[in-house]
């Protein structure tokens, strides 16, 4: 009925097109498949693949958006790497993805793990752990001020009662230890939703890998090391990604807990960003820092690829 | 039953999107006279509702729209401080700035005229030459760049120490006229368990902390340093402002302000005084309609005022101060002739005699005072303004960037960082952004 291509591995393929007589005309048909393409592509090119074109061009100008811009061509990039609040913002960044990699990697992975061997009150833990994840970004981040405040927050109440009253202190106003309180508020939010990830990739191991695995006498820890984690690694990939790119873009808690203080210690990019543009009307060099971003987020993809390789990839 | 249930759960989270759509028109403006003939100006001014003379202003705009010639309606839109700034440049960077704004003097305005988003207002100051009389001298030259007028001021503002007369007489203070007197009163005031002075310093209020090391500079080397900073000749880390900072110091180290003040914010660090738990409290004189608010200020009858004495004798009287309160017509209104009749109408006697009685506004207009209808803390305030002989602009208006900087390294000199250090930086990246 169809047309008979040439021979070899396209005729199944045009066989079933046959069976399904209206699937050949659309799946087939490459204008088809723009046609339904198009207005999500449409969509996407308007509110993504634009602004991110016209910021990378904003980035080569020097501009306050209300007069001409000057252009300056890779002037923004190069001050940028001279100036010591954003290498100070982007040490930062690193520290904050370092934490969450500790934090939501191996720690999410050992919850995940205890639940999927169904440990007493498995499905407790798991609601309990997700919980921070969906409260929204600026409560987490009001609450965990207060409860960092230095007169009548929890954290200093606490020191106090276990006595170790000399440890308090202002803990978002030190310009040492402010980030690690917030990287610790991010640790503490996000663990549960990789965790849930990871456990549903645990999820999908076919159970017949482990009752071989008894019957050979195999340790937990042996069956976790061979069957449990090759099998997740290409979740662990997705998950790793995520974990990177959302600490490099993270804002919602620096802004809300320190506004990126005191004097900038706690700033991070996306911060740093906002302050160069809407405070300083710098636009043109906050673009570059945009830019910066997105360029580190996609190296991350590479990276994260490399590091998780698996056979099946290969 | 579970499909019930879920479709159920779904039609709430809808209902939910909805209710978020309804309210949106009520929220800015209170003006209900949208179904008048006549164009609308929109105006956006600095206020958020807790703020007392937010109040005065409406009325205000609501007496303009009842009565002006032109038939226009002001459509105000007030916007909390710490939101303002990140709202106008949005809007001016998008085009869609309203037609009269609040703005900031100096190097705020500027960047605005550079931009050329903001009327030249110079034709009818020329025209009405008894209105542009009527402004006190040093006021409209803030504002005025290129030899033309851009912004119209209605108030001015310095920043002064608000002090709680019962808790002096109570330990048997008298307002400090020199700086060792400052220190003791301090002293005394930490001796007997009282907070002397509230501050606030988180990232936001930054501002707070930089008027105070500003004041003390001012006190040490006067009008000169300012003046020589705005125009380059002085740097940011001369001996005067690292002494400043010195001193700043050894007062945050000698606890004259309320324990983990680097963590309060400026509504918090206000809080502390108007319910009588700090003696003293440094901030401008908008402050007033607050303070002088039994509803807020819990020892609203006990609050008075003093220009903090100044570290050398010699530089008596200079204190942080400016405009405050000044509008700007930006290029998107289209009736200008109406936008500075209201202008006009603000800074009229009678206008400026309410917002002044009522709500503390001390005029930038020269005007007859009848200081019986002064409020107390009012008349105190103005004897305060009337005896400096310069105001130094807080530095976040002279130069939106370095000034910003500096409220920055304010408060690492409150964290304790060295001041030398931190000024030396400050000084370096303003070299570098020349």
């Amino acid at each position: 009925m169809g047309r008979r291509l040439c021979g070899g591995s396209f005729c199944a393929h045009n066989r079933a097109f046959e069976r399904g007589g209206s699937m050949k005309s659309v799946l087939g048909n490459k204008k088809s498949i723009a046609v339904f393409v198009l207005p999500a592509f449409i969509i996407y090119a308007v509110f993504a693949l634009f602004p991110i074109g016209y910021n990378v061009y904003m980035s080569l100008f020097d501009t306050n958006l209300m007069s001409p811009g000057k252009f300056v061509g890779l002037k923004n990039y190069i001050s940028l790497f001279q100036d010591s609040t954003f290498t100070h913002a982007l040490r930062n960044n690193i520290l904050m993805v370092v934490g969450s990699l500790i934090a939501h990697m191996p720690l999410a992975m050992f919850f995940a793990n205890a639940i999927f061997k169904k440990i007493k009150g498995a499905a407790f833990f798991q609601t309990v752990f997700f919980l921070p994840s969906v409260i929204c970004g600026v409560a987490v981040g009001l609450t965990w001020s207060f409860i960092y405040n230095g007169n009548y927050g929890l954290l200093n109440a606490f020191l106090k009662l276990i006595g170790l009253g000399d440890l308090q202190q202002v803990w978002l106003s030190n310009k040492n230890l402010a980030l690690f309180c917030i990287i610790i508020v991010v640790m503490w939010q996000y663990v549960g939703y990789h965790m849930i990830i990871q456990l549903a990739a645990m999820r999908n191991i076919d159970s017949s890998y482990y009752e071989a695995a008894e019957i050979d006498g195999a340790t937990a820890w042996q069956q976790f090391k061979s069957i449990t984690f090759p099998m997740i690694k290409p979740i662990l990939k997705i998950d790793a990604v995520l974990i990177i790119t959302g600490s490099l873009k993270y804002y919602d808690l620096v802004a809300v807990m320190t506004g990126g203080g005191p004097n900038h210690a706690t700033d991070v990019m996306s911060t740093y960003m906002y302050y160069e543009a809407f405070n300083i009307l710098k636009y043109g060099y906050a673009c570059a820092i945009g830019v910066i971003l997105m360029l580190l987020c996609i190296c991350s993809v590479g990276l994260s690829n490399k590091v998780f390789k698996s056979e099946k990839d290969s | 039953m579970k499909r019930g249930i879920a479709i159920l759960l779904t039609g709430a989270l809808c209902l939910g999107l909805l209710a978020g759509c309804g309210n949106k028109g009520n929220a800015d403006s209170s003006s209900s006279k949208d179904s008048k003939e006549g164009e609308v100006l929109s105006m956006m001014l600095n206020g958020a509702a807790s703020d007392a003379y937010v109040e005065g202003y409406q009325k205000l705009i609501d007496a303009f729209n009842e009565s002006n010639e032109y038939g226009v309606t002001i459509k105000p839109e007030f916007v909390s401080n710490s939101d303002y700034k990140t709202k106008l440049t949005t809007m001016m960077a998008s085009d869609s700035e309203p037609d009269i704004i609040f703005t900031w003097e100096l190097g705020y305005l500027e960047n605005f005229v550079d931009g050329e988003k903001i009327e030249n207002l110079q034709k009818y100051l020329d025209e009405d030459q008894e209105w542009a009389d009527s402004f006190n001298s040093g006021t409209l030259e803030q504002e005025t760049y290129d030899g033309s007028v851009y912004g119209i001021p209605t108030a001015q503002c310095m920043a002064t120490m608000y002090y709680n007369k019962g808790i002096f007489e109570k330990y048997g203070l008298s307002v400090p006229t020199t700086y060792d007197e400052y220190r003791k009163v301090c002293d005394t005031l930490l001796e007997n368990g009282v907070t002397p002075v509230a501050l606030a310093s988180t990232a936001d209020d930054a501002w707070l902390v930089s008027q105070y090391i500003q004041q003390l500079s001012d006190g040490i080397a006067g009008n000169e340093l300012f003046e020589g900073i705005k125009a380059g000749t002085k740097s940011w880390n001369d001996d005067a402002m690292v002494q400043a900072a010195k001193l700043f110091q050894e007062e945050v180290d000698a606890g004259y302000f309320e324990k983990g003040f680097t963590g309060v914010s400026g509504s918090e660090a206000e809080a502390l005084f108007q319910s009588g738990q700090a003696a003293m409290y440094f901030n401008g004189t908008w402050e007033i309609s607050n303070l002088n608010n039994k509803d807020v200020c819990q020892v609203a009858d006990d609050v008075s005022c003093f220009t903090m004495p100044p570290v050398d004798k010699v530089n008596a009287n200079v204190s942080v101060g400016s405009l405050d309160n000044s509008f700007a017509v930006t290029k998107n209104c289209k009736n200008v002739d109406a936008a500075v009749a209201l202008l006009k109408y603000w800074t009229n006697a009678d206008n400026a005699a309410m917002l002044l009685y009522d709500y503390g506004r001390m005029p930038a207009t020269k005007f007859d005072l009848d200081e019986s209808k002064l409020s107390s803390l009012s008349k105190d305030a103005i004897t305060c303004f009337n005896e400096q002989t310069a105001l130094t602009p807080w530095f976040d208006r002279m130069n939106t960037d370095l000034g910003n900087e500096f409220n920055n390294s304010s408060i690492a000199i409150a964290n304790g960082e060295d001041p030398q250090a931190t000024l030396d930086n400050l000084q370096k990246y303003a070299e570098a952004n020349e």
